[in-house]
Formats: C-alpha cells, structure tokens, sequence
C-alpha cells in the first residue's frame, strides 16, 4: 500500500506517477485542507483579479480523480508518523503502508500577537477568498514583505486603483530570491506602479479595535491605517507532525536526490524537501519543482515496492510571478554576479554567473528567451556562451 | 498523434519548450508556437512530459 500525506501539487504528482508506472495496490491520499486538490499560483493572480470570483482551481475533479483509483482522506491532518510500524497517524485514525510519500509542503510564517479578523497570509483557497473580499470591499491595504506574494497582492489592489503600502524589512524586495542588483529592479516595478513600497521597514506589531485590525504599526511609532493586511514573509515547511518521528529533518525533510529520506521506502517531494544536489541541499518552494518531484518520488516509491532502480530529480530551479502587468521569470539560482542588459523600464535580463559558468537567468517580460537560457543552465553551459545568447538577438518586450 | 492548445490557460510560461524544444517556442511575441501539432507515436512519452510540465494544464493529447 502507497501512503501520500500532502493532497496539493506534489502530493497529487506522486499519485499519478504511481499509476503510470504501474503500482496497482492501494493508493491513500492524505491531506489536511478539505478541497480537492487543488493549484496555489492562481490565488494570487487570477483570483484576486477584478470580475467575478473564478472557480477554484481545482486539478481534477472527482470523477478524473477516481480513475486513479486513490482513496482521499481531506480535511484528515496528519498528526505522526511511527517509522518502526509503519504507520502514519491521522487525528482519529492509523494508515499502515508500504511506501511513503511526504508532500506536506510549507505553512506561511504569521506576525507575532493575537489574531485579528483583516489580517490574512496567502496559501490556501480559503486564504484567497478572504483576501479578495477585502479588496473588492476597497480595504486600504498593507502587505507585509515584498516578496511575490506580497507584489501580486499588491498589483491586485492597484488594478482595483487602491492605494497600497508594501513593507520589507530588507534594503530591497525579494533579495534573497533574485539578489541585490535584481531587486533594485524589483522595486522600480512597485515605484512605477504607484504602490508605497517601504523597504528596510520593520513591522513592530498590528493594531486593531474590537478583534479587528485598524492598522500596522512600524518601528519609529507611525501607524498605517489598514482594512486588510497581507503577510507574505516567507514559509516554514510543514514539518512539525514529524518532530518525533526519528526522521532527519533540517530546513524540510532531508532527502538524497532520489528523494528518499533517512528511512528506506519514505520519499519526501515538494515545498516541504530539502533534497541533496551538487551544490548543497536545496528546498525550493516552486510550481515546476512540486511537480517535479512529487512525479519522481511517486515513481520511486513504486519502483522500490516492485525492486526496480530508482531515478534522481535533476530539475533546474524555475519560477515566474506575474505583477503590475508584467511577467518575472528565473531559471536556476541567483549569484552574487549578476550582469544586466536591457533597460530598467523592461524588458530586462539579468544574468547570474558562478565562475565560468552560467547560474542563473531572470527576466521580465522577455517570455522568449528565458527559456533558452534554462537550456544552458541545465547542461552546465559557459558564461561566455550565456554571454553570446543574451547578445545574439535585441531584447524587445513581448 | 495531435498537440492541442489551449490558448486561454496559456500564459507563455515555456516549461514545454523547456521539456520539448523542437515542439514548442515561446516567440518574441510572447505567444507559444506548437511547431509540430501532429506527432508520430514515439514522442508520446516526451509530448506527456510536457503536457504534464505545463502550469496551467494549457496542453492536452488527443488521439
């Protein structure tokens, strides 16, 4: 029997790779949210756009679902797992298995204090559906952190002609994500949309009146009035429920690059992995890496039942975000050595070099060349090459 | 077999270019070109790679 905890991306990923490649036995799928499986990149983008409330983006529907031939055990948090049994434990209830897949992903990080009706983070669908009633309610909005989350709800009230502050506590917007030079571009994207962006501003604690919040209170004492606060600072992944469990856990489930853990038959895939690679162990938080692995661990999980070989995940990191109108797009990582063509308004490349090799690529609004710079990422290719590619055509937004 | 788009799901992301170079490419324009809608058989493993590889499932196989 083949136990999936985590029913998002990765988790539904492992499920149908499993199927592909042949495991016919019993398939669980675990996860604590009630909905279907369902998409995260769209609750920030599509919807909270203006217009009707879309439908929820949910992967497949029940019937899809069924032709898998899995047995889905929603809104059933996993609460243990006991490694020596066998077993994962649900809040009123055992699951035996045979292999494991881990695709509990990551949990938002929250502000400190007591909560207050307004202030929300963005993860699930009940999270979106709250935020767009604020906003569709023409709530004076403050978002805390600038990183993608932050920037789409940000774009989101300024589409809604709503006046935004954007706090970041670092010198720049989503440093860490694409480095100093990148985000300097980063934050021009929020100045010429007319969002308030504030970094190297610290929140010091929320204000609010009768179990509601009324305002974000800064370090120097100012107080921003708000309806709705946002918080996008960042995600710790969802490993609490494994504390116990004797699993090597650090930053995520510890995993090699065939993504089993530090118990035979156990895989872990998705926000909540942090897998092994040739520079250090990595845990991305990625739509295309969530599929990915949760592709390979499935496929593992199988193939270890059955005493087949395992293959490794070698995806090379990508992500994109969609702001203001324009498209932001990173293939492989950000280095310390990042070259920028184009111009600050768009479209622009950056490149990222480490050594003699290309790292890393981000670009906006230039959907038709990232990708060829993924190419070169993944095989490994030469700065100079990079360097011939970025400069073999002229950069025209799309 | 045939390469069907969905234009509306389609938003550029280029992951079928990334797992299918010589079917797909994003253009200048921003626009995905399928550059072989009609495919022998024995790119069906490849083809399900990147219509699963899509993000917002803008791709689908048909016979």
């Amino acid at each position: 029997m083949l136990v999936v905890v985590g029913a998002s991306l990765a988790g539904l990923r492992a499920v149908e790779s499993a199927r592909r490649t042949g495991f016919s036995g019993r398939v669980v799928l675990v996860g604590v949210e009630e909905h279907l499986p369902y998409d995260r990149p769209p609750l920030s983008k599509a919807f909270l756009s203006t217009g009707a409330e879309p439908a929820p983006p949910t992967y497949r529907e029940r019937a899809a679902l069924a032709e898998l031939d899995v047995e889905l055990r929603l809104g059933s948090p996993a609460t243990g797992l006991d490694l020596g049994t066998r077993r994962v434990r649900l809040a009123d209830d055992e699951v035996p298995y045979d292999a494991l897949v881990l695709a509990t992903g990551a949990s938002p990080r929250t502000l400190p204090g007591p909560p207050l009706d307004g202030v929300h983070v963005l993860r699930t669908l009940d999270d979106a559906r709250a935020v767009r009633a604020g906003l569709d309610a023409g709530a004076r909005t403050v978002v805390v952190g600038a990183g993608f989350i932050g920037s789409e709800v940000a774009s989101a009230a300024r589409e809604r002609g709503l006046p935004v502050t954007v706090l970041e506590a670092a010198a720049a917007p989503a440093l860490r994500a694409v480095g100093p030079v990148a985000a300097g571009l980063c934050a021009g994207l929020h100045a010429r949309a007319g969002v308030d962006l504030r970094c190297g501003t610290a929140v010091d604690g929320l204000v609010g009146e009768d179990g509601r919040v009324t305002g974000v209170r800064l370090h120097d004492g100012e107080v921003l009035p708000a309806d709705l606060v946002v918080v996008g600072i960042g995600c710790a992944p969802a490993t609490g429920w494994l504390e116990s469990s004797g699993l090597v856990l650090d930053d995520g489930v510890r995993c090699d690059e065939r993504l089993t853990t530090s118990a035979a038959g156990v895989f872990a895939a998705g926000d909540v992995a942090r897998v092994d690679g040739p520079d250090g162990p990595v845990r991305l938080e990625h739509w295309t890496s969530a599929a990915e692995q949760g592709a390979v661990a499935g496929a593992n999980a199988a193939a270890h039942l059955a005493g087949r070989p395992l293959v490794p995940w070698a995806g090379v990191p990508y992500f994109w975000s969609d702001a203001y109108g324009s498209k932001l797009q990173l293939v492989g990582r950000p280095t310390d050595r990042a070259e920028v063509l184009g111009e600050e308004s768009g479209p622009w490349l950056v490149l990222y070099r480490r050594g003699d090799v290309l790292a890393g690529a981000l670009s906006l609004d230039l959907p038709g060349r990232i990708m060829k710079f993924r190419a070169l990422v993944q095989r490994g290719a030469s700065w100079d090459q990079a360097q011939d590619l970025a400069r073999s055509r002229p950069l025209v937004a799309a | 077999m045939r390469i069907v788009l969905d234009e509306s799901r389609c938003s550029s992301l280029g992951m079928c270019e990334a797992v299918a170079p010589a079917f797909f490419e994003v253009g200048d324009d921003g626009a995905l070109a399928v550059l072989q809608p009609e495919a022998a058989q024995e790119h069906r493993a490849l083809l399900e790679e990147a219509v699963a590889a899509c993000p917002t499932a803008a791709l689908r196989l048909e016979a």
